[in-house]
């Protein structure tokens, strides 16, 4: 337990839902780490404010998805549609937390869905949520709220495409920052915490140049040395960081962590490879 | 005149002369082989086989136990043995309309290597095709293929979201839609912000969410035709590849069958239906990979079998592959679905499914292009099996048709499937009276059994025939692997058939009572040992089997010893003469003497028949009463009223009375009571008697003898005591040993008689008379005293009249 200093203490779970086959999938995680670290399992559901101020615009005609049929926006039929669709989290919340023995908790709040997870987020030690709303937009990738927390502080965020769940081995990018310090450090808290031998853990250098790789296969290697883990060390420069996303899938890894703001890694950067990576993607600030 | 001459012991008994024949026991007799005693039937059987054309089925019509289906059977079998061995026969799916399964028929044994050949393909399809669909290049395609349709709408969608943009307008997403509208910094402005802006700007913005919202409708209502589009690549991907995943299976198959032009049409249309189904089939089977144990068993009942092989495979109705000649088929069941075959259901899930595999074939699908042997009896008694059978001969086509359908009773899905053209010899067989009735009331039959092969119950009984009895009953013996029977068991069976058929000059046909008899014989030799079996065994066999089944003979012996029931058989009586009747008890006859009372007065001339008067006596016993009157008027009262009344009774009978073979001892009895002449009590009388006084025969003569003799003999024979019986019933003496042995002592006497002269002179011991050129008869002969006494009588009515009264007596 010498370590114990620098384990990534895991006692409140924030998911944010609103029911769509993404945020399903991050529930399922969530459900799966609070049972893992025996945490307080939070969902939230935001009635987006947005939406509901858009009835009030004289002009505002929604085109239905299915029937692409015009129709006047009225504001009781939308906010009785979004308290239908919170109720309908709150019921896959149920559901899928009864049968794990969890401290759970269900709210419902609205406002600005950015500011309300993050506000939210802020009591929790993680955030986990969908890598996508209900949008349609398939090319971008990327849901509006997940792209709305990259450049705030969140600690950590977890965040799941459909139909992915939490695997093994764990890949861990590290760049020497803060951040990429305590990727390292939640890896091995996450490593650490199933009772299975796979010690294996895959780390992604990444620097600009093949010296400062070797200084941080040095540190990252210090580091990983006093718990006895085994690493396998890939080297990316911020040129071909897009490689990853082959070193991922040749490695058959089960999840990656991933700094949100570390030295070499710009917001855009970021956007991008949550983009690609179909993984579950542990952001850590 | 009459002789009076009676009966020696030689006439009494035909024994059976086998001299002729070297053999010591049946081993050394060879098999017959030909029928024997129905040259008529077996020549309708070799003329009915023999006939090609239609309706000339055989109808074999004997009575129980003559061997009808045994000799059926040997002449189709032999018949069946030249011919070809008729085609196999299979139901396929039919894959455009699957109520109505394909027929495809095939060369004797090709069915079961092409049913064999299907069962491997399918073996083989499930590899290839779940090979095809896993295959990297499958699943690669379909990626492709659906992520084009996720980059066409992403697409347009982008395109409009970003020329959106460009306005400062945001295309979000409600719960049932989308909505464009102005934001700014991420928010939708609110309603102030818009009154904020100027009336152009307003109007401006207005004008460009009205162009992006038509827009939008657009693209929404082309996703379906991009969808649709998608679904139309995705099939023929499908179809692709499961052309080439299968294609070279079934081309294999195809080539090998090239000769079949049905098979290669049916395995063309498996190929289309596998490409068009291929991935449905294989995802059935993931879907029910999924399903919980317990429904997954409930569904893959192992006669069902996959859906795919449940689809595909063939179903040989009619399999000849180890077939040798044309088949010959008894079908012991005839019930409708037996017959014409029948389509089964499945319980499944709690619903009854079917489908071409559940054909089952019946009795006219196996002896298809062959020979059908039914007991009519048997089809006739089962519901619409009958019907059935006609139809089918009547169309020459098997169709089988559910009868929970036809009368719908039962509604759940069936199959009408392609009826099998008929190419089958018929026979039916049984009882006579069922051919006359089905000839009589159903106007198909003369049409479709026209050869009537009639087998007789017996047979002419001379030498010849004699030893061919000898050689069936060698066979018989060996066929029930019996211990040999020597020359005087078979000799003794012989003798026994005719007694069967009562008479000397024939012989049973009723091979069936000969082998019981041959077998209870061989039981008796068993139990005493002995190696052969002999006349002796014979004879306990034949006593046995009477005293199985004499228990009633026994009783009326028994009421008559103790005189309960009254029968002289000494000293003389007026009007009283002891008749014979036979019962009939199941198999078993026995002969029961029964007194015959007369008593006559003054009358109008009527006999009387007590019997009838009180509904106890048949039309027969009354015709022959009546008879009785036409004789005694013409030959006594020509020139004057018959002037008597006379009562006839059967003493202590009190149940009915039929037949006229007591007519000549009812006539005995009349003369004696008209005559007061006294009849010895010690004979019995037999026999019909006509108008003119001739005495006829009558049946069961043999039985009557001995039902008299047992009487006398538990009395004592005195040897005064004997039976008359009518002389053309002497061919027909087949006696117990005991009788003819008592006859040969002179302790019992049989006498023959041709007329009633003959036989009151010997019941009387007075002559009868016969009439001169008048017509008188000499003075003292009984024929006289009866003549005197009608005269008296009527002298006495002319009388009574005359004094004006009425005689009533």
């Amino acid at each position: 337990m010498s370590e114990e200093r620098r384990s990534v203490p895991i006692k409140r779970i924030l998911v944010a839902l609103d029911a769509s086959p993404h945020s399903l999938a991050a529930l399922d995680a969530a459900v799966e780490l609070a049972a893992r670290f025996q945490a307080e399992l939070a969902g939230l559901f935001v009635e987006d404010e947005n939406l509901l101020r858009l009835a009030n615009l004289p002009f505002a005609q929604e085109v239905g998805l299915f029937s692409a049929t015009r129709r006047r926006v009225e504001i009781r039929e939308l906010e009785r549609q979004i308290r239908g669709l919170g109720r309908r989290a709150r019921r896959v919340f149920i559901r899928t937390t009864e049968r794990s023995q969890v401290t759970r908790s269900f709210r419902v709040v609205r406002g600005s869905v950015l500011s309300e997870v993050l506000n939210a987020a802020s009591e929790a030690d993680m955030l986990v949520l969908g890598k996508a709303g209900w949008s349609l937009l398939q090319r971008e990738r990327l849901g509006s709220t997940v792209r709305g927390i990259l450049p705030e502080r969140f600690g950590m965020a977890l965040i799941l495409k459909e139909k992915t769940c939490l695997g093994v081995p764990l890949a861990v990018v590290y760049d020497g920052s803060p951040a990429a310090e305590r990727a390292l450090d939640t890896a091995d808290t996450m490593r650490q915490q199933p009772e299975d031998d796979n010690k294996l853990l895959i780390v992604l250098l990444l620097a600009e140049d093949e010296p400062k790789i070797q200084n941080l296969k040095r540190q990252s290697a210090l580091r990983l040395e006093e718990r006895a883990a085994v690493a396998h060390y890939h080297a990316l420069t911020s040129t071909n960081v897009l490689r990853m996303v082959d070193v991922l899938q040749a490695e058959d890894c089960g999840m990656l962590i991933l700094p949100a703001r570390g030295i070499a890694l710009q917001s855009s950067v970021v956007e991008q490879l949550l983009e690609q990576i179909e993984l579950p993607v542990l952001l850590v600030t | 005149m009459s002789t009076n001459k009676e009966l020696k012991a030689t006439q009494l008994y035909q024994r059976t002369d086998l001299d002729q024949s070297e053999f010591t026991t049946t081993a050394d007799l060879d098999d017959l082989t030909e029928v024997i005693g129905q040259p008529r039937a077996v020549a309708a059987m070799k003329f009915g086989i023999g006939m090609p054309q239609d309706g000339y089925n055989i109808f074999a019509l004997g009575p129980a136990g003559t061997g009808k289906r045994q000799v059926i059977h040997r002449y189709f079998a032999t018949r069946a043995a030249d011919e070809p061995v008729p085609d196999d026969w299979c139901y396929v799916n039919n894959f455009e309309e699957a109520h109505k399964p394909k027929t495809i028929r095939l060369p004797a044994g090709k069915g079961l290597t092409f049913r064999d050949d299907v069962d491997d393909l399918i073996e083989s399809l499930n590899t290839a095709l779940s090979a095809a669909f896993e295959s990297e290049e499958y699943q690669s395609r379909r990626q492709t293929i659906t992520e084009e349709l996720q980059e066409q709408q992403s697409e347009a969608f982008q395109e409009l979201q970003e020329k959106a943009e460009q306005k400062g307008i945001a295309l979000l997403r409600t719960p049932a839609g989308l909505v464009f509208a102005p934001v700014k910094e991420g928010e939708v402005l609110s309603p102030e912000e818009v009154k904020a802006l100027s009336e152009e700007q307003r109007k401006q913005l207005e004008a460009e969410v009205e162009t992006l919202q038509g827009e939008l409708q657009k693209i929404v209502q082309q996703v379906p035709s991009w969808q649709r589009e998608t679904q139309k690549k995705l099939k023929a991907l499908n179809r692709e590849i499961a052309n080439f995943a299968v294609g070279g299976l079934i081309d294999e198959l195809r080539e090998k069958y090239s000769d079949y032009t049905a098979i290669v049409d049916h395995l063309d249309s498996v190929q289309r239906d596998i490409v068009e189904n291929a991935r449905d089939f294989m995802q059935s089977g993931e879907e029910e990979a999924n399903l919980p144990a317990m429904l997954r068993s409930a569904m893959q009942d192992s006669s069902v079998g996959s859906p795919l092989a449940r689809r595909y495979r063939v179903n040989l109705l009619v399999d000849h592959s180890q077939s040798q000649g044309a088949p010959v088929v008894y079908e012991d069941n005839p019930t409708y679905q037996n017959l014409v075959g029948r389509v089964e259901h499945q319980a499944q899930m709690g619903a009854l499914l079917t489908d071409f595999n559940l054909i089952k074939p019946g009795a006219l699908h196996k002896a298809n292009g062959g020979y059908l042997i039914l007991d009519a009896r048997k089809v006739l008694l089962q519901p619409y099996a009958w019907e059935a059978l006609k139809r089918t001969l009547q169309a020459g086509e098997i169709r089988i048709e559910s009868l929970g359908q036809m009368l719908s009773i039962v509604s759940t899905i069936s199959l009408d499937p392609d009826p099998i053209p008929l190419n089958v010899k018929f026979a039916l067989y049984g009882e006579p009276l069922l051919y006359y009735l089905l000839y009589q009331l159903d106007p198909d039959f003369a049409e479709l059994f026209k050869v009537e092969a009639d087998f007789s119950e017996q047979m002419d009984r001379d030498d010849d025939n004699q030893q061919l009895y000898a050689r069936m009953i060698a066979t018989l013996v060996r066929q029930e692997e019996l211990q040999p029977f020597d020359r005087s068991a078979v000799a003794r069976v012989i003798e026994r058939s005719a007694r069967m058929v009562g008479d000397t000059k024939k012989l049973s046909t009723q091979t069936r009572d000969i082998a019981d008899l041959l077998r209870e014989a061989n039981y008796w030799a068993e139990q005493s040992g002995d190696s052969t079996v002999q006349a002796e065994h014979v004879q306990q066999a034949i006593e046995a089997q009477i005293y199985r089944a004499d228990r009633i003979r026994e009783r009326v012996q028994e009421s008559i010893q103790r005189e309960i029931v009254l029968i002289d058989t000494e000293g003389e009586r007026i009007g009283q003469v002891n008749g014979l009747s036979v019962l009939m008890l199941g198999n078993f006859a026995f002969g029961r003497p029964s007194r015959i009372t007369a008593r006559v007065r003054l009358g109008k001339g009527d006999v009387v028949d007590i019997e009838r008067e009180v509904d106890l006596g048949g039309p027969l016993h009354s015709k022959g009463v009546l008879i009785l009157s036409g004789f005694l008027g013409a030959r006594y009262a020509e020139q004057q009223p018959l002037s008597l009344s006379a009562s006839l009774v059967f003493e202590q009978s009190y149940g009915s009375v039929d037949g006229d073979s007591a007519s000549s001892a009812e006539l005995y009895a009349l003369l004696s009571a008209i005559a007061e002449v006294p009849i010895r009590q010690s004979f019995a009388v037999t026999g019909s008697v006509n108008q003119h006084g001739l005495v006829q025969a009558i049946g069961g003569v043999n039985e009557k003898i001995e039902g008299f003799f047992d009487v006398c003999k538990k009395r004592g024979l005195n040897g005064q005591q004997g039976v008359l019986i009518p002389a053309s019933n002497v061919q027909h003496l087949m006696l117990r040993q005991d009788v003819v042995e008592a006859v040969e002592a002179c302790q019992f006497h049989i006498y023959p008689v041709e007329t009633i002269d003959q036989g009151i002179e010997i019941l009387t011991g007075l002559p009868a008379g016969e009439p001169d050129e008048a017509g008188e008869y000499p003075e003292g002969s009984l024929n006289y005293r009866v003549k005197q006494r009608l005269a008296e009588l009527a002298e006495l009515r002319h009388t009574f009249s005359k004094a004006g009264k009425e005689a009533e007596v």
